[in-house]
C-alpha cells in the first residue's frame, strides 16, 4: 500500500529523520512512539509531503510519489491529522468537513458545477464517523479541545483516504474523552492503513497492530507490541522511564 | 468574508433602483457622477474576489484595469465599426490573459513578497503606456466611443451611460455571488482561512489562487473598458499603482467581510472626494481623515459583515 525505504531528513547539521524504513497496509495499525524529538512528527511530514525526504523515497500504490508535493499525495489517497489542532475556525464543523471532501470530489471547471450534495454527503459520513454530527453546525472555533481533535480526524476521513497519517490524536484529551477516540482508532484500522503517532502508551499498546520505536530519529525496534514490550534496548532507551 | 445574503441583496437593489432613477430626478452632471462611481465599484468589486476571497493583496490590480481601458483603443476595433460585442470579450481576454501570465509568476512569492512583486509588474505595464509610443503618448489619447446599439446624443448620453454602467456593476455582482458559492468560491474561502490546511487536504491552493487572480484581472478589464467606454479617453494614470492602492481603500472602507462592501466604499469614497472637492482645495486631506475615521470607527467596514 504504502512503503517507505530508506527516509532521510536533514536540517542544517540536524538529522531529524535517518535511514527510517516502514510498510502501511490497510487493516494494520502501524503506531511510531518515541521520545520527544525522536522525528516522528517529521516522519510524518515526510510521508504527507509537507517535508521533501534529503535522501530514500516513499511509494503508494506501487507509484513513486517522493517528488509529489502534499497536495498531490492527498488526491491520492493520503489523509492526515496535525498535531496541533489546524482546521479554519471560522467555519462550521460542515463546512470543514466539506472542504475535505471537496478536495477529491472535482476539479477543473468541475469546481463551478453545483456538486455540493455528493461533498455534503461525504462530509456528513465522516463526521458520522468520528461522532460529530450533532456539532454540525457549530463554528469551529467553539468547539471544546476534544472535539475539535475529533474534527480534525473528520477532515481527513471526508477525503475518504486510503492511508491516514495521524498525529497525536489524542494530545490534550482527558481520559474519558479519549477512550472513545481510541475505540475508534481501531475500528479506522478496518478499512484504512493507519499510521499512528502517540504518547499515551496504555492506548498505543491496547491498539496497535505493530510499532516502530525511534530515538534520535532512527528506528530503534520494531515488531508486535508483545515483542516491542520484551524488548531490552526499548526498555533501556524510552519506556524503562515509565514502566 | 460572508456571502451576502437575502437583507443585504435587498438593500443593494434598492441602492440600484434610485440609481436606475436618476434620469427622472438627477442632472447630467451627477449622473455622469453617479457613472463614475460605478465603474470604482466594479474595480474595486473585481479585487474583492483577491482581497475577501482569498486573501491575496495585489498592487498590480490597476494594470489589468488600464488594459481594459486600452484595448478599446489598441485594437482600433471602434474604427473597424465593432460593437462592444467586440471590445468588452476583447478586453476580458487582454486583461485575463495579463493577469494570467503575471498571475504564475507573482504567485510564487507570499505575504510581503507578493504585495512587491506586484507593485513592481504594475509598474512595468504603467511604464510601458507612458513611455512608449503603444499607447499613443504619456498625457492619454482620446478615443473613439465602440457602439452600443443606442445611437449616443449630447442630451441622452449621461442616462445610456449611467443605465449601462449600472447593468454592468449588477451583472458582475450577480456573477461574482454564484462564483463565490460554487466548491470554487468556497475553496477561495478556505484558502483564505487556511491555506496550509487546504493543501493538505488535497486541493492544489497554488492553481486555485491563480483562477482566482485570472478572474479578477478579467473583471477588472471590464471596470476598465467601461471607464474608456464611459470617458471615450483613456491615459496611462488608469494602470498606475495608487490607483490600485485606491481600488484597496474602497474595498477596506466597504468591508472586506462581506462580497458587496466594495460597492459601498466605492460610492461612499467618490462622494467624500467630491464633497471634499466642494468644500475645500485640501480635498485629499479631507479623503485621508475620513478614511482614517472610518477604518477606527468601523472595525468591519460600511458593510459590517463579520470579518475572518
Amino acid at each position: 500500500m504504502m512503503r517507505a525505504e530508506g527516509l532521510t531528513r536533514r536540517f542544517g547539521g540536524l538529522l531529524a529523520v535517518r535511514d527510517v524504513s516502514l510498510d502501511l497496509r490497510v487493516g494494520v495499525l502501524h503506531a511510531v512512539i518515541g521520545p520527544n524529538g525522536a522525528g516522528k512528527s517529521t516522519l510524518v511530514n515526510l510521508l504527507s509531503g509537507e517535508l521533501r525526504p534529503t535522501e530514500g523515497s516513499i511509494h503508494l500504490n506501487g507509484a513513486d510519489v517522493t517528488d509529489w508535493p502534499n497536495w498531490r499525495r492527498a488526491r491520492a489517497g493520503i489523509g492526515r491529522t496535525f498535531q496541533r489542532t489546524n482546521v479554519m475556525p471560522a467555519m462550521t464543523v460542515l463546512e470543514n468537513t466539506r472542504l475535505g471532501a471537496q478536495a477529491q470530489g472535482a476539479s477543473g471547471l468541475g469546481l463551478l458545477s453545483a456538486g455540493r450534495t455528493t461533498t455534503e454527503a461525504a462530509a456528513r459520513a465522516a463526521l458520522d464517523r468520528v461522532g460529530l454530527s450533532r456539532a454540525a453546525a457549530t463554528v469551529a472555533g467553539n468547539l471544546s479541545h476534544g472535539e475539535q481533535r475529533q474534527l480534525e480526524i473528520a477532515m481527513a476521513l471526508a477525503g475518504q483516504p486510503t492511508v491516514l497519517l495521524l498525529d497525536e490524536p489524542l494530545a490534550g484529551m482527558g481520559a474519558e474523552e479519549s477512550a472513545p477516540i481510541a475505540a475508534l482508532l481501531r475500528v479506522l484500522a478496518g478499512d484504512h492503513a493507519v499510521l499512528l503517532i502517540e504518547h499515551d502508551m496504555d492506548v498505543v499498546f491496547a491498539v496497535a497492530d505493530v510499532l516502530t520505536v525511534m530515538v534520535d530519529g532512527r528506528v530503534l525496534e520494531a515488531g508486535t507490541p508483545a515483542e516491542i514490550r520484551a524488548s531490552a534496548a526499548v526498555r533501556d532507551a524510552y519506556l524503562g522511564h515509565e514502566a | 468574508m460572508t456571502l451576502t445574503g437575502a437583507r443585504g441583496n435587498l438593500m443593494l437593489a434598492l441602492g440600484a433602483l434610485a440609481v436606475a432613477s436618476m434620469p427622472l430626478w438627477a442632472t447630467p452632471y451627477h449622473m455622469q457622477l453617479a457613472s463614475t462611481a460605478l465603474i470604482a465599484a466594479m474595480f474595486a468589486l473585481s479585487l474583492q474576489v483577491l482581497v475577501g476571497g482569498v486573501g491575496l493583496v495585489s498592487l498590480a490590480h490597476a494594470g489589468f484595469y488600464g488594459l481594459g481601458a486600452y484595448s478599446v483603443y489598441l485594437l482600433g476595433l471602434p474604427k473597424l465599426g465593432l460593437s462592444v460585442a467586440v471590445t468588452l470579450p476583447a478586453a476580458i481576454l487582454l486583461s485575463g490573459g495579463a493577469a494570467l501570465a503575471i498571475g504564475a509568476l507573482a504567485l510564487r512569492t507570499k505575504g510581503f513578497f507578493f504585495l512587491m512583486a506586484t507593485l513592481a509588474f504594475g509598474q512595468m505595464l504603467f511604464f510601458l503606456f507612458h513611455d512608449t509610443p503603444l499607447g499613443g503618448g504619456a498625457d492619454g489619447v482620446f478615443i473613439q466611443r465602440p457602439p452600443i446599439g443606442i445611437t449616443l446624443s449630447r442630451g441622452n448620453r449621461p442616462t445610456v451611460l449611467l443605465l449601462v454602467n449600472l447593468g454592468t456593476l449588477t451583472a458582475m455582482y450577480a456573477a461574482l455571488w454564484w462564483l463565490m458559492r460554487t466548491l470554487f468560491g468556497r475553496a477561495l474561502l478556505g484558502i483564505k482561512a487556511n491555506e496550509h490546511r487546504m493543501a493538505a487536504m488535497g486541493h492544489d491552493v497554488q492553481g486555485l489562487k491563480l483562477a482566482a487572480f485570472t478572474v479578477a484581472g478579467a473583471l477588472a478589464g471590464v471596470a476598465g473598458h467601461m471607464a474608456a467606454l464611459t470617458d471615450a479617453f483613456v491615459s496611462p494614470e488608469l494602470l498606475g499603482w495608487h490607483r490600485s492602492a485606491e481600488a484597496l481603500l474602497m474595498v477596506l472602507l466597504g468591508g472586506i467581510g462581506a462580497l458587496h462592501g466594495p460597492i459601498l466604499g466605492a460610492f461612499a469614497l467618490t462622494l467624500v472626494q467630491e464633497a471634499g472637492q466642494m468644500l475645500t482645495e485640501r480635498q485629499r486631506l479631507v479623503e485621508g481623515g475620513v478614511i482614517l475615521a472610518a477604518v477606527l470607527l468601523l472595525r468591519h467596514g460600511l458593510a459590517g459583515g463579520r470579518g475572518r
